[in-house]
């Protein structure tokens, strides 16, 4: 994935940038608004990893300006921790997720995989989640190149999982998908479906955790 | 103070003079009337009949009176039973208004280009030769009338504007007297050092010494704030420098080393020293927007729950490649609580760090809400070793860590314990259900703002 950082901090950035060449992503560094603006087309990236304490324009308002023209790119927003209504804030402008620095490299690296996965996952039939596959034509996933036997309740349940990644899904969120109106079903038999999934994807990198009264939530864990 | 009275005093000397004009000019026209009403009665009875004729004598008693205003011109005219003109001037001006009922009417009238004060009086003769209406008209000039009106006013004047001189002096020596302690007060403030702990002498004055006992409390009081805020200065810049040699003693250690295998080692000390003095570093921080966003009272309505879902989400998502469980628990839907989302997410966000680092692998983090008519809890309940009872209260101080081998900033509890507070409420270190330690924190529906 091609990758665009925008930060003033130029030790910060130039550390970024290591990183994420050592691990084989091609970034690229400008340090304020005003210059991306009239230097560069946001289409030849992938992702923004975009901070918002810049001198001249702030990151809120290239993020609106972003959102407002109807662009998509995924942005993953950097903040200093004394705003905490910035994290708030910059989820209601539009960003896809945030990182209050310091922060550790690796899990910025986890945060902008998801963040691909997501984007990927709307435009090709592949949803790659660490090392498991799931095809979203043919229906099948595979952990480490090997096919799961799953049933078409367990599949369907994996896709929703798999298209709600870090979001709780209540029972019933998922009976609703799950089952026609018409089909009787009990809370039991989507724990049954769980349990025979979980037991399916051990050894994956996707983990689903039961909050006991609130839901599940589905993470990957790479 | 002095300035509004003058002006108050000013309207009022306004509103007088209006009132000790008037008076002056009734009481001008009053005085002068009379003398013209005397002098008509008196020329009415100098009217004559001889024969079928009426005749005037006109009586010297009537040019004395006149005379009483002696710069005054004065006019007549006697007309007989027909209208006909017996004496004086015959285009004297006759008033519209004058009728046959009232023996004597006063009008004001302008004549040879004077303004002239008139009466007019009648009397029906019913001699057997001669019956009818006779009518005596007597003008005079107003000379003396504004004479004495003007006199009136002037005097009046003058005893009017001694009194308002009179009341501007008493109520500046009384302002002056009345305010005199405060400003004896504002003078030893101004000498006075806001730090330097000696309170203000107290005053003779009783009616003031409460003023100074006040700002005496008051001073105690930003005293002991500082002396707690200069405490919480030194114990924090102590944390943050013993991390920080740490930090520059694994650094100085690692760049001496001959030995390239070493370093590795050193690398993992430095990284978990950073990451102590990052977390001191987001706590002092988060204390210090907490205890400003209460002295502030920032409030809106507080959707507890759904807040509460998303930090345990949050939670979770963090810690999925742990073994922990975590549960949550609403009986019932909670109400709308007033107070400060964003501390109160602060708040709860330390207690599960806490639940999280301090319990085991394999724990059960839970957060539970209750309502009740008063308030309601929300607890934070975990399966870890929990805190002896003995050592509740000392965990709830500041920087004050429990010697259990691992580390914190020693900020988390006392961050919770000033946002319950600014909320109104109390913050309990309990026994939880679940086997180890319950955070509770009680918030009252009425928060006290």
């Amino acid at each position: 994935m091609r990758m665009l950082l925008i930060e003033d901090n130029e030790s910060l950035a130039d550390s970024i940038r290591v990183y994420f060449r050592n691990l084989g992503h091609p970034i690229d560094w400008i340090g304020s608004v005003e210059k991306a603006e009239s230097s560069l087309s946001f289409a030849d990236f992938d992702m923004l990893i975009l901070d918002i304490n810049l001198p001249g324009k702030s990151g809120f308002q290239l993020l609106q300006s972003l959102r407002n023209q109807g662009n998509r790119i995924p942005v993953l927003v950097l903040t200093a921790r004394t705003e905490v209504d910035d994290r708030v804030s910059s989820l209601d402008f539009g960003a896809d997720d945030y990182l209050a620095k310091p922060f550790d490299f690796r899990e910025l690296a986890a945060r902008c995989r998801a963040l691909y996965r997501r984007e990927r996952g709307g435009a090709s039939n592949e949803i790659q989640c660490g090392n498991l596959v799931y095809d979203l034509a043919a229906h099948s996933a595979k952990v480490n190149d090997v096919t799961l036997d799953l049933r078409p309740r367990e599949l369907q349940l994996l896709e929703l999982f798999l298209k709600n990644l870090d979001r709780v899904l209540t029972k019933d969120d998922i009976a609703n998908r799950l089952y026609s109106y018409d089909e009787a079903y009990t809370p039991n038999a989507i724990e049954q479906t769980l349990t025979r999934l979980r037991k399916q994807l051990d050894g994956s990198t996707l983990i689903i955790k039961t909050i006991r009264g609130l839901g599940y939530l589905a993470h990957v864990d790479d | 103070m002095l300035g509004r009275s003058a002006i108050l005093l000013l309207s009022i000397f306004i509103i007088l003079s209006l009132g000790v004009w008037h008076y002056a000019r009734q009481s001008a026209n009053y005085s002068y009337d009379r003398l013209l009403n005397s002098a008509s009665l008196s020329i009415m009875e100098g009217l004559h009949v001889y024969g079928k004729q009426v005749d005037l004598d006109l009586p010297y008693a009537a040019f004395e009176m006149m005379q009483l205003a002696d710069q005054d011109k004065v006019f007549y005219q006697v007309l007989g039973t027909q209208g006909e003109l017996i004496t004086g001037y015959a285009d004297m001006p006759l008033s519209d208004e004058f009728n046959e009922e009232s023996p004597i009417f006063f009008y004001n009238a302008h004549y040879l280009s004077e303004e002239v004060r008139v009466v007019i009086r009648h009397k029906r003769l019913s001699e057997p030769a001669v019956s009818g209406w006779v009518t005596v008209v007597l003008a005079q000039t107003l000379r003396a009338r504004h004479q004495m009106m003007s006199d009136i006013l002037y005097r009046s004047f003058v005893v009017l504007f001694g009194i308002m001189v009179c009341v501007m002096i008493v109520l500046w020596v009384a302002i002056n007297r009345a305010l005199e302690p405060l400003s004896s007060i504002s003078k030893s403030l101004a000498s006075h050092s806001l730090l330097s702990a000696e309170p203000i002498k107290a005053t003779p004055i009783q009616e003031v010494s409460p003023l100074v006992s006040a700002i005496n409390d008051y001073q105690a009081q930003l005293l002991s704030n500082l002396a707690v805020m200069k405490r919480f200065i030194a114990d924090a810049s102590h944390q943050i420098r013993t991390a920080q040699s740490a930090t520059q003693a694994q650094l100085d250690l690692a760049s001496q080393s001959q030995n390239l295998a070493d370093l590795p080692e050193h690398l993992d000390k430095i990284r978990k020293e950073h990451e102590r003095l990052t977390r001191l570093t987001n706590q002092l921080l988060t204390h210090a927007m907490v205890v400003h966003r209460g002295d502030t009272a920032v409030t809106e309505k507080v959707d507890v729950e759904s807040v509460m879902k998303q930090l345990l989400t949050e939670c979770v998502r963090d810690n999925v490649h742990r073994l922990i469980e975590f549960s949550y628990q609403c009986e019932r839907k909670l109400p709308l609580l007033m107070g400060d989302s964003i501390s109160l997410r602060e708040a709860v966000r330390n207690l599960l760090d806490n639940a999280v680092s301090y319990g085991s692998e394999q724990n059960q983090i839970e957060i539970c809400l209750r309502t009740d008519a008063t308030g309601i809890d929300i607890m934070i309940d975990d399966a870890g070793p929990g805190i002896p009872i003995e050592l509740r209260a000392k965990a709830l101080e500041r920087f004050q860590r429990l010697d259990n081998g691992l580390s914190g900033s020693g900020l988390g509890l006392s961050i919770v314990t000033s946002v319950v507070e600014a909320h109104g409420g109390n913050f309990f270190l309990e026994d939880s259900p679940l086997g180890g330690l319950r955070a509770r924190l009680r918030l009252p529906n009425e928060a006290v703002s």
